[in-house]
């Protein structure tokens, strides 16, 4: 070992040491505030303490050139030409044991059942407005509410039929929640290809390891679909709606319906004739029963919403509303994933379920409360301040990282809308090994599982660990610069407690 | 069962593919027989030329730097490297329908050609270049023929390649011997050598016609040969099969479906020899095999990809 | 009073035009004071007619058209027995207004309290608004408040079809001073909203009285608002003619504003532009229902929206098409 540890002091790569390293006061994946390497990640650590930096980065060079190859890729139009990029993937797996990954899966399970009622509730009786314990405003007043949806029937009350949530890992090692994504949520297909491109590279620490799949993701996708048709619909048709080939998420859509065995239709491939929907095949028309629709609600039927999209099918809506096709994720589940409902998930969870939270919040601040409002005002340099609107990244403010300018100019922009914004306290998201210009250093990380709801509620045992690759950037988008890894839940904690790097 | 919009790729996908290994063959032999500095080798860059509509261009550019262009000109719709970006652009849209060995040769190939090195690299050994990128779409070929199902998605996507295939042959031929293969202007037999390796030719007619490079027998063995896979009764013969398959799954149609113009143009080559040729010239025929092709393809359209609705909805 | 009501909407295209489908709300409400005795739909082209029910209550009826067709005709035909409104107070007292802030009055007519599409107070109504001190109003009680806001549009504009058309915001008729049914009607909803007062547009129809001092159309679609007073649940008022709604009015379909009930929408696909023409009759019952006189040409635009991406696109598969025959 210690001449190992020699080589590789001669390529400089290897985290040996906690100084080499150097975990900031973020909580760390791999080492304890002690420095020792947690037990889970023990096996990982060994391994990497055998490849050098040349390895290492040759690793890093062939799956950046498998994704290429496999196009899984966004395109980046410019004036001159027009490039292919792939979303920088790291090559180290983020590592979750057992017994951690048990509470995640309940409490998101917990989570996707309440906000189901909760959709059900809003587009059906409206009790828990009545009941005073959301305000009114927030969910009539939002624009992602469609009144459309009100007092439609929706198989198993399940609205959100895929959800992917954001979660971080707070200094103290608690998961918590930071935004529920309920729309069109993407990114499953990274944690496909993830998990394909690490099993390349790290086989033997991959099989002693105990990792649950992932692999069945798509299979359980379709069977939720196909549980969204109606009972009498034997066989039901199942495709997936995808705006089209210049979307960044065109792979993805495509991955999904050639690993589901269904067809990837664009809006022009659907006719709706006598309320039914159907796709244009070179022999005639098909009926469709089930559409999980890459398209967000505005753009999916001119004829109801957006009039100018022609990314969807006139007439979609009126068939969905009769019971003769079903939608996923059903339109208007965007209002329970609003940032300013989400402060009230604790509470909606309560509501429905009579239980607490099993996963916290994040503490959040609502502008458009007068006395909040004063407060994130006067202590703009300590919040994220976020438009509730807003996605990806966009029109946040990260107080900490500011300067005195941009904050006065967001101060403004708030107090000229502040139902349009909401603070959250800068959280210190947890860190993880990354492989940086031959270096192995922490980067902050992110965790966005994928729970699958129809008749059942599966969360898929993984995930997507997104990356902020720029040093100690919190942001982790891959519009802002961030990447992925792939995330191994452990199967059973008891099989290695550190014994000796796996081959 | 398929997606309309899908058929339209899968078959403007094999279309494009073909065309990119026909373009990127004429500037292989064009650029070869350039190295000779003879009137056979400026007979055959004209051919090469004219055969992609470009008949002036040799002279107005150079024969080095119309091959360029034609390889890779992003700005010329009907260059190789457009004509990849083309097909790729395909492919993507029909992610779902391709195998994924079938989608990596063609990306391989198409981050290739439009790299920004390619320019250096077609420069420094053009027909390595050029070899390369021929060798890719075999591989292409192959792929799709070892790894897809031989259904509906292969079936459009051969039937592509063969329409193409029939109408580049017939502009190739059309150039050279469209008064007759005696009356012709393609005499010298260096620049005959080049038609048949313009269409990939050469080594099947010699064991055919041995050394005997005739115009006759290349316009025998280019449009009648039953068996040589770029003759346009072999492409005629293919598009027909295709086409039958594909039109059984049909519900009938009243109109002349294109696999019945199919089998009529079929029928048509069958019953001419080259002895006709010789009489009236073989532009004629080639006229009747280029006309018939479009309407077989405004047919393919009309029954499979832009039918009009109310012939087909449910009872 | 029964009323037998003929309302023909004809599109008309340039070029002939496929895959339309269209929506329409034009079925007489049914309440307590307006039965609907019968409700009948002709399409020409035929096509199979379906129904649902709106978020607001209002029937809607669609249909599509997939062969190609360059005319779209829809005959809307619907008899309908009203009541003359009951007894009415003059006035409420003051009371109305604590009433209004009432939680349940909030929560029941959350949409109808906000700002929506056309309904809102713009700095043209905020001039017309001071012009004409409406905010004085408010010292009254909510009755009168409303009562005299209908009359002070009614003497301030002045009914010209031709100055506005469907698309138009309500700044259009208070610089013009002029406008017809449906901006008087969104004027007047905004001063009522912002004043607490829930208030929805009415869609519907007129038996015109000119005796009576009706000024609007006859012949065409009429609009009016309806507000919301606790002790008097939804009460209709007519902007346009300066009266309470009555037996006169057949209310169709209710919303936040226009764009909520247009008469009819749709899309459709081809690149060709359309007319629409509309004629309305209304007539006492038993005496024959005739033809409108004439149809009156709206401007050469589709109410629905002409679908321009969807030509667009297609102009884009042409224009690839004929690239790829290259």
């Amino acid at each position: 070992m210690a001449a190992k540890t020699q080589t590789l002091v001669d390529a400089p790569t290897l985290p040996m040491t906690e100084a080499a390293y150097l975990p900031g006061i973020a909580y760390d994946e791999m080492f304890t505030p002690e420095g020792e390497v947690r037990p889970h990640y023990a096996p990982l650590h060994g391994r990497m303490s055998t490849l050098g930096a040349e390895e290492l980065a040759g690793r890093q060079r062939t799956l950046e050139r498998s994704f290429l190859l496999q196009g899984i890729t966004f395109t980046v139009y410019g004036a001159e030409n027009t490039t292919e990029r792939i979303i920088p993937t790291d090559l180290f797996p983020r590592i979750i044991p057992a017994d951690e990954w048990k509470r995640i899966e309940s409490g998101l399970t917990q989570r996707l059942q309440a906000l189901n009622l909760f959709l059900a509730d809003i587009y059906g009786d409206q009790q828990i407005l009545m009941d005073g314990v959301v305000p009114r405003e927030l969910v009539l007043g939002a624009p992602s509410f469609r009144r459309e949806m009100q007092h439609l029937y929706v198989p198993h009350k399940a609205y959100a039929n895929v959800c992917g949530s954001d979660l971080i890992r707070c200094q103290d090692g608690q998961f918590a929640v930071l935004e529920d994504n309920l729309r069109v949520p993407s990114g499953v297909s990274y944690m496909l290809a993830n998990r394909d491109a690490a099993k390349r590279t790290f086989p033997g620490t991959y099989r002693a390891a105990g990792v649950r799949p992932v692999e069945r993701y798509p299979d359980l996708l379709l069977s939720t679909l196909k549980s969204m048709a109606a009972e009498w619909r034997n066989d039901p048709q199942v495709v997936v709606l995808t705006p089209g080939v210049y979307n960044s998420a065109y792979y993805e859509h495509a991955y999904l319906a050639r690993l589901m065995g269904v067809p990837l239709v664009e809006g022009r491939d659907l006719v709706v004739h006598e309320n039914m929907v159907y796709m244009r095949t070179t022999t005639g028309l098909r009926r469709v029963d089930v559409i999980y629709r890459r398209v967000d609600d505005d753009f999916i039927d001119p004829l109801t919403f957006r009039r100018d999209s022609s990314l969807g099918a006139a007439g979609l809506f009126n068939a969905y509303r009769a019971g003769n096709v079903v939608i996923c994720n059903a339109p208007g589940t965007g209002v329970a994933d609003d940032k300013a409902v989400y402060a009230y998930v604790p509470e909606i969870i309560r509501y429905y379920l009579g239980e607490d939270a099993i996963l916290p919040n994040i503490e959040t601040f609502l502008c458009r409360e007068p006395r909040q409002l004063a407060h994130v005002l006067d202590n703009l340099d300590k919040y994220v301040v976020k438009a509730v609107g807003a996605s990806g990244g966009y029109g946040m403010l990260v107080g900490p990282h500011a300067s005195q300018s941009e904050r006065d100019a967001f101060a403004e922009a708030i107090k000229a809308d502040p139902e349009n914004y909401i603070a959250q306290p800068t959280i210190q998201l947890s860190t993880g090994p990354c492989l940086v210009d031959g270096r192995i250093e922490p980067r902050h990380v992110d965790l966005r599982p994928f729970i699958l709801s129809g008749e059942k509620t599966i969360v898929t045992p993984g995930a997507l660990t997104r990356v902020a690759l720029k040093r100690g950037s919190l942001v982790v988008n891959s519009s802002q610069g961030g990447g992925s890894k792939d995330t191994w839940v452990l199967a059973d904690d008891s099989t290695h407690n550190g014994q000796g790097a796996a081959r | 069962m398929m997606l309309a919009r899908v058929a339209d790729s899968l078959y403007w996908l094999g279309r494009y593919i073909e065309r990119a290994e026909h373009l990127s063959r004429l500037s292989s032999v064009m650029l070869n027989a350039t190295l000779d500095q003879t009137e056979s080798g400026a007979q055959a860059v004209w051919i090469a030329l004219a055969a992609v509509g470009e008949p002036g261009e040799g002279q107005a550019i150079g024969s080095f730097e119309a091959a360029q262009a034609l390889v890779l000109n992003r700005g010329d719709p009907n260059s190789v490297v457009s004509s990849l970006a083309r097909a790729r652009e395909n492919a993507r849209q029909v992610r779902d329908q391709i195998t994924t060995e079938t989608w990596e040769r063609l990306n391989l190939l198409y981050l290739k050609v439009t790299d920004p090195r390619a320019a250096k690299e077609f420069s420094d050994g053009s027909a390595n270049f050029l070899h390369d990128v021929i060798a890719d779409l075999h591989l292409f070929k192959g792929a799709a023929d070892t790894t897809m199902s031989h259904g509906e998605s292969w079936r459009f996507m051969m039937l592509g390649i063969y329409m193409e295939r029939a109408q580049l042959v017939s502009r190739l031929l059309e150039v050279c011997f469209a008064e007759g293969p005696t009356r012709g202007r393609v005499d010298d037999h260096v620049a005959l050598v080049s038609v048949l390796r313009m269409a990939c030719a050469l080594e099947p007619y010699l064991r055919v016609y041995t050394a005997e490079i005739e115009p006759r027998h290349i316009l025998e063995f280019l449009v009648f040969d039953e068996d040589f896979p770029r003759s346009i009764r072999f492409s005629t013969a293919q598009i027909e099969q295709h086409l039958s398959a594909l039109a059984r799954s049909v519900t009938a149609n009243e109109r002349a479906g294109p696999e019945r113009l199919a089998g009529r143009l079929k029928a048509r080559l069958q019953f001419a020899d080259v002895d006709e040729l010789e009489a009236v010239g073989a532009g004629p025929l080639l006229t009747t095999v280029v006309n018939e092709c479009a309407r077989i393809h405004e047919a393919i359209y009309e029954t499979f990809v832009a039918y009009p609705l109310e012939m087909r909805l449910p009872a | 009073m029964l009323l037998e009501i003929r309302h023909v909407t004809q599109y008309h295209y340039e070029k002939p035009v496929r895959e339309s489908l269209m929506e329409l709300w034009m079925q007489p409400q049914k309440s307590a004071r307006q039965r609907l005795v019968s409700f009948e739909l002709d399409l020409e082209p035929a096509a199979q007619v379906f129904s649902y029910a709106d978020s607001f209550g209002n029937a809607v009826y669609h249909f599509d058209v997939p062969q190609p067709h360059d005319r779209l005709t829809i005959i809307a035909r619907s008899a309908v027995e009203t009541e003359a409104v009951g007894e009415r107070p003059d006035h409420l007292d003051m009371g109305e207004w604590d009433r209004l802030r009432s939680e349940f009055v909030r929560g029941e007519c959350f949409d109808f309290l906000r700002p929506h599409g056309f309904v809102r107070t713009t700095d043209a109504l905020q001039t017309f608004i001071n012009e004409h001190d409406l905010d004085a109003l408010k010292r009254k009680d909510p009755l009168t408040a409303v009562r005299t806001l209908s009359e002070t549009i009614y003497s301030a504009f002045e009914y010209q079809p031709g100055v506005t058309d469907a698309d138009s915001p309500i700044d259009l008729a208070l610089s013009a001073g002029r406008g017809v049914c449906q901006d008087f009607a969104h004027i007047m909803l905004a001063v009522c909203r912002g004043w607490g007062i829930p208030a929805r547009y009415v869609s519907g129809y007129l038996f015109t009285d000119r005796e009576a001092g009706d000024r609007s159309d006859p012949d065409a679609t009429h609009a009016w608002v309806e507000v919301f007073l606790p002790s008097l649940r939804w009460v209709g008022l007519d902007p346009t003619n300066n009266v309470m709604a009555s037996e006169r009015h057949v209310a169709v379909a209710v919303g936040r504003d226009y764009a909520d009930v247009t008469p009819s929408r749709g899309v459709y696909k081809g690149d060709a532009e359309s007319q629409l023409a509309v004629g309305v009759t209304v007539r006492r019952a038993r005496a024959a229902v005739a033809e409108p006189e004439f149809l009156r040409m709206a401007r050469p635009s589709f109410a629905g929206g002409r679908r321009r991406p969807d030509a667009a696109l297609r102009q884009d598969l042409h224009q690839q098409q004929q690239q790829q025959q290259q």
